[in-house]
Formats: C-alpha cells, sequence, structure tokens
C-alpha cells in the first residue's frame, strides 16, 4: 500500500490547486462568460413524471429526446447530432408539444394503461470500445500506468409497469470500429474519438460521459506498445459522484503476461472519484481473470493498394 | 453373381437385426405400456389424445419431402396438405374399426397391442401400426433436432443430421416392412440387375450432381442462408440438397443450380467474411486542389458511424482521366450494413462537392445535324446573344458563310 501510494498520484495530487485553473480554462473555451463557482450540472437522468398527453424533453449533448406520453402509448422521438463533446445539457419535463423534425426518429409503444413515471437510466455502450492513446507509446517490462479515458453513455427509457425496457438511445453514436488480427476474425467494437489521457484534467468533463481509469501491466518479457486498447465496456457498472455529477466506472486493471491480457475490475467506484452511488450495472458479468486480448490489433496487411 | 449373392446375405442378416431390435422394442414398449393402461385407463386416453392433438399441430417436414431428396418441403406442401387429410380420414377409420371390432373390455388397449405383437396377427396391420408410429417418429425429428442442437449447430448442419436420420429410420422400415410382408428382396435386386445399364445411363447426370451435392457438403463451401454469387445469379440459399442448390434472389425469384455447376463454377460468398470494402469512384476537375478532396473524403468517412475506423479508410489517385482526375475512395464497413454504407457514402460525396463547389466533371455531347445545316449555337445566353447580334449585323455573317462556301 505504501509503495502504490508514492509511486502513484492519488486524488490528493491532482486535487483542487492544481485542477482548478484548468478546468477555468477548458471552461474559456466552451464558453464565453465563465463563472468561478460553476454548480454541478443538473440531473438528466432519474424518474420523471409525466401526465397524460404531456411530453417530456431532453436535450443531453448533441442528441435529443422527446418522451411523450399517451393514454395507451409511449412515443420516443429522438434525433442524433456530430458533436460527441456538445456542452448541451438541457432537461424540459414537461415541455411543449413539437413538430417532429425530418431527422427525427419515432419509436411507439402501445399499452392498454400508461403509467408513470418515465425513468432514464445510464448505461455503457452495448459493444466494447476502442481507444488510442494521442499518439502511441510504450510501457517497458515490470512497468505499469494509468490512462484515463472518457466513454460516451446510452439512455435506457424504462416506464412504470413494465419490466423490460422500452429501448435505448446512445448520446453520442460513436462510429464502428474492427479489432482483431485480420480482416478476416475479429470483433465489431466502438472506435471512441477522445483519445486516452495520462492526466485526468486532460479529459472533456461531461456531464453525459462517464470517467474510466485503466492500469496497464505489462508482466510480459519485452515492451508492450500500447496502439489501441479495447475496453470491455459490457463489464463495467457506472457509479455517479453527487456533487459535481460526473460518472464513473470500476478501475479497470488489464494484466499482459505471456502474451495474454487478464481483465480485473476494481471494487466500487475508482479512488480518483468523490463519494459516488451506482446507477447501473454491468451488462455482463465478467469472469475472474477473462483473456480479453486488449491490445494490438493494427492492420498490416490489408493497407497495399489493392 | 457370388457378389451380389454376398450383398444380399449381408442385407438379409441386416434386415433380421433390424427387425429384431424393431420387435425387441416394440415389445417393451408393450409391456411398459400395458402396464400403464392397466392402472389407469382414463389417464392413458387422455394422453393419448393429447398427443394426437398435438402431433396433428406440427407444421411437418414429411416423409414425401425425405423421399423426393431434392424438393424442398415447401413445394410439395400441397401435395402434402392432401395427403395429410387423406391420412387424418384413413387413421380415424382404421382406429374406430380397431374399436369396433376389439372385445368390449376395460384392457382393450392391452389386448390390441397383444393382437399386434402376436405370432398370426395379419401382416398388412402389424405394417401399418409400423407405419403409424414411423410416422409420428418422423414429425417427431425437425423439432427435436431444431430443439437439442438449437445453440450447437448451424442451420446446415441440423438440415444434414435431420435428413441422416430420416433416411435411416426410412430405410429401416422399408426394409423390415418388405420382410414382414414376405416379398423378398431378390425381386428388387433382380430388377435392378437388369436395368443398371439403362439407369446408368440415363441417371449419369443425376449421379454427377449427386456426387458434386456431397463434395459441396463435405467443402462447405456455401451454408444456408448465405448471399452467394454463382454464374453471375446473386442470391441467398435458401436450400442445399443432394443434386441441386437452391437460391433466392433480391427480385424474389427461385433460382436451381445444379451441384455440378456449383462445383465447377466460381462462386463468390459475400457472407462468409464480416467486413468488406466498398470502392468508389470519383471522379473530379483538373482545377480542384487534390489534398482538399482527399481531406473532404476521409472527413466523410469519419461522419458515417458505418464506416469502420479500422481498417482506415483508403484514398487512391488513380491517375488522369479523359476529362476528370480520378480518384478512389475505399471504406470499410459491416457485410450487412454494404447497402446504406455504399448509398450514403456517394449521397454525401455528392452534397459535399456541390456545396464546396468542387466539378464532378462528365462528358458534354454535343449534337450535329448534318453538313447541310449550320451548327448549333451552343453556349450563348439570350442576353449575350442579343449583344452579338448588335454589334455583328447579320449582314456581315451571312457574308462570312458566303466567303467560307
Amino acid at each position: 500500500m505504501g509503495l502504490i501510494d508514492q509511486n502513484q498520484p492519488t486524488i490528493d495530487d491532482y486535487d483542487r490547486s492544481e485542477l482548478e485553473p484548468e478546468v477555468d480554462v477548458e471552461q474559456v473555451v466552451l464558453e464565453p462568460e465563465p463563472e468561478p463557482e460553476v454548480a454541478p450540472p443538473p440531473r438528466w437522468w432519474g424518474d420523471f413524471p409525466l401526465e397524460e398527453y404531456q411530453v417530456g424533453r431532453w436535450q443531453v449533448g448533441s442528441m435529443t429526446l422527446s418522451i411523450y406520453r399517451l393514454p395507451r402509448e409511449w412515443r420516443i422521438i429522438y434525433s442524433q447530432g456530430n458533436d460527441p463533446l456538445d456542452p448541451t445539457l438541457d432537461i424540459d419535463v414537461p415541455a411543449e408539444v413539437e413538430a417532429i423534425g425530418i431527422d427525427d426518429n419515432v419509436r411507439r409503444y402501445m399499452f392498454s394503461q400508461t403509467q408513470s413515471p418515465v425513468t432514464l437510466t445510464p448505461v455503457l455502450a452495448d459493444r466494447p470500445l476502442v481507444v488510442r492513446p494521442a499518439i502511441p507509446f510504450a510501457i517497458e517490462t515490470r512497468e505499469e500506468i494509468t490512462l484515463y479515458v472518457s466513454l460516451p453513455m446510452w439512455l435506457r427509457i424504462s416506464v412504470a409497469g413494465v419490466q423490460q425496457p422500452l429501448y435505448e438511445v446512445p448520446s453520442f453514436r460513436p462510429s464502428d470500429t474492427w479489432f482483431g488480427d485480420s480482416t478476416l476474425q475479429g470483433e465489431l467494437c466502438y472506435a471512441a474519438r477522445a483519445p486516452a489521457q495520462l492526466n485526468i484534467s486532460e479529459l472533456p468533463k461531461r456531464p453525459y460521459r462517464a470517467i474510466a481509469p485503466i492500469l496497464i501491466r505489462n508482466r510480459d518479457e519485452g515492451s508492450l506498445v500500447l496502439d489501441r486498447i479495447k475496453i470491455p465496456v459490457e463489464y463495467l457498472a457506472l457509479y455517479n459522484s453527487k456533487e459535481t455529477n460526473q460518472f464513473w466506472t470500476q478501475k479497470i486493471i488489464l494484466e499482459q503476461s505471456n502474451g495474454r491480457t487478464k481483465l480485473r475490475l476494481g471494487w466500487g467506484s475508482p479512488q480518483e472519484a468523490d463519494k459516488t452511488e451506482r446507477v447501473s450495472a454491468p451488462r455482463e458479468r465478467a469472469r475472474r481473470g477473462l483473456d480479453i486480448g486488449a491490445f494490438g490489433g493494427i492492420f498490416r496487411n490489408t493497407r497495399g493498394l489493392d | 453373381m457370388a457378389t451380389i449373392q454376398t450383398f444380399l446375405q449381408v442385407l438379409r442378416s441386416f434386415v433380421a437385426n433390424v427387425t429384431t431390435f424393431w420387435e425387441v422394442v416394440s415389445a417393451r414398449w408393450a409391456q411398459v405400456f400395458s402396464q400403464f393402461v392397466d392402472n389407469t385407463p382414463a389417464v392413458s386416453a387422455f394422453f393419448f389424445d393429447a398427443l394426437w392433438r398435438q402431433v396433428s399441430g406440427w407444421q411437418l417436414p414429411d416423409i414425401a419431402w425425405v423421399l423426393f431428396w431434392d424438393t424442398s418441403w415447401q413445394d410439395m406442401s400441397r401435395l402434402w396438405r392432401a395427403l395429410e387429410q387423406l391420412w387424418v380420414a384413413l387413421f380415424d377409420l382404421l382406429w374406430l374399426s380397431l374399436v369396433a371390432l376389439l372385445p368390449d373390455t376395460d384392457n382393450w388397449w392391452r389386448d390390441f397391442l397383444a393382437i399386434i405383437q402376436s405370432e398370426d396377427a395379419p401382416a398388412y396391420i402389424t405394417v401399418t401400426v409400423r407405419l403409424i408410429a414411423v410416422y409420428f417418429v418422423l414429425r417427431l425429428i425437425r423439432p427435436l433436432v431444431n430443439r437439442l442442437f438449437a445453440r450447437s449447430a448451424t442451420p446446415q448442419q441440423r438440415m444434414l443430421l435431420r435428413r441422416g436420420i430420416q433416411v435411416v429410420i426410412i430405410f429401416a422400415f422399408v426394409v423390415s416392412s418388405l420382410e414382414i410382408l414376405d416379398i423378398p428382396l431378390e425381386i428388387f435386386f433382380g430388377a435392378a440387375g437388369v436395368l443398371t445399364l439403362a439407369i446408368g445411363f440415363a441417371a449419369q447426370t443425376s449421379v454427377s450432381n449427386l456426387i458434386s451435392g456431397l463434395f459441396l457438403i463435405v467443402e462447405r463451401a456455401v451454408e444456408l442462408g448465405e448471399l452467394i454469387e454463382v454464374d453471375g445469379t446473386t442470391g441467398f440459399v435458401t436450400s442445399i440438397g443432394l443434386v441441386s442448390t437452391r437460391m433466392r434472389t433480391f427480385q424474389n425469384l427461385m433460382v436451381r443450380i445444379p451441384n455440378e455447376t456449383m462445383v465447377k463454377a466460381k462462386i463468390i460468398n459475400y457472407s462468409r467474411l464480416p467486413i468488406r470494402r466498398i470502392d468508389i469512384a470519383i471522379g473530379v476537375a483538373y482545377k480542384e486542389d487534390i489534398k482538399q478532396v482527399e481531406k473532404m473524403l476521409f472527413t466523410l468517412a469519419e461522419d458515417n458511424p458505418l464506416v469502420l475506423e479500422e481498417p482506415q479508410p483508403l484514398f487512391i489517385f488513380k491517375g488522369f482521366g479523359d476529362s476528370s482526375l480520378d480518384v478512389q475512395l475505399s471504406v470499410w464497413t459491416l457485410s450487412a450494413n454494404y447497402l446504406s454504407v455504399f448509398n450514403g457514402m456517394q449521397i454525401a460525396i455528392k452534397d459535399t462537392f456541390d456545396e464546396n463547389g468542387i466539378e464532378i466533371p462528365f462528358p458534354h455531347i454535343t449534337v450535329y445535324t448534318g453538313s447541310e445545316t449550320t451548327p448549333f449555337p451552343v453556349g450563348l445566353e439570350q442576353q449575350v446573344l442579343e449583344q452579338w447580334r448588335a454589334d455583328a449585323p447579320l449582314e456581315s455573317i451571312t457574308s462570312v458563310n458566303q466567303d467560307s462556301q
């Protein structure tokens, strides 16, 4: 414990004094008039009571979501934007009824009688996410580092009286990507546009994105080149820090030894987070020491001219 | 002749074995069943009724389908529906007459079974009862195989397994029935001997297809449900028979391809690999900045969530064409998303080029109506034309024309 404390930066190292100015700089870029005392962003998730013929509207990042409640129908209307880091967060429940736009996706669900409230639960992506460091680097043998990654979240919509969730909408739809040794074999993943960072303060902080700390240990002989990392988000739970409304996942520990990558997950929210509550369970339960082959996967032989 | 006789001997011993096996099983079954019936006649009646309802409700692969190897069961369904109704009627008639004939006791089930099992039971009754049993067993195979191997086997493997089991059962039934009915198998083989030559010539194609079919199944070049292209025809594989393979085209046409052709022809399988590359050929005008075009195309690929980030999109400057700079954008996508990416990317490229004023040139056609008439005045707007007319009076034009003549 003592050893780790000396080598590893703890929450105190990053704490207020160092962090605050950087946050201000970031806000200057984002907003023309920065406020020194930033109130935590409003809570966009949870239970929202809706009367019949009422509509709730959420603008989370570049995604717009409207949920209508009719006596016998729930109607979900959403549209997606292109900006993964759009700072907009606007909750309007109940809102004025608006006409359906051209780009809107409409889904209707019929019931004999609809019941309030509607619940929005933040969840992580349904496929693994592939992330790159800003510049590829190597980890020497018997070394370990911690990277921070910002993950996009999905909104799970469920209503009272129905066990199964109605639908899931991504706050931002990441691009597809292929992770595997070749074009013959591999796995379909999402590509994270935001690069993995060594310093947590360099991550964009958004109320609809979660931060995942990844500890990577190299137990192999020889260095481990980090070009692409597959993050198995389906095994991760989500935690929300009460004060800042920031989402976190457990700490992910990827240990490379004998050419295999073992996955272990931290217990509860990571130490970087303040007081948190757990908001959603992982989609799948991870087996102990799962081999997930999280590194590499660069296509060297498919780049040629035909 | 000697070989035929040896073969017959082997066959006879096989038949004897099958028959003994059958007898042992059915005797055991009768024993268990009669005990059951003894104790609870009402329950057993209910049980049988339920069983029959269940069985008659199944949608069925059919004996006919199995017998006509190459005919998928949709084709046979009309014939089969007729047969099935006939079958139900026959079954009812048989059942009623049997019940009417049986002595009036509580345990008529047992008596009935006893009659069937006894030595002096008429052969045709035994065969009929077995036929009914075989019919039920055959009906059971499809749901049974589908359920047992729902996860562990592909639809293709399930189909093969099902057909294998069905053929074995039918073969065993036919051979044992012939034995019971005292029809000597030699008749068939004798006839076969005479007909072999004729059949051999006539069935050349069929046999070739049959062997090709076996190769096709073993090689697993195509599987049920895959999208393939053979001899210029593209479609989804709906069945792989021993003689031919069937596919459904995009136009919803059923295409039958003989297996011989399948083995000889080049097959393109669009479904086998999970991802594929889409090549989009684009021509831009010579005046355009090719670097800017490249950047624009990459941005478009990045913005489309269905385009894979890795393997990365590829930009190729193909050369200096007749009327345009020819470039190619290659993007990767999931095979299933092919069409939406193919359309989406090209539409997006056209839109973006229009927005940014990048010209996509194309060859123009000027109509020349023959040497006797003057050429069309091409490319002059009304205003310019009038200006031109004002500047150069008509006489001068005609005089020029006259001069040239």
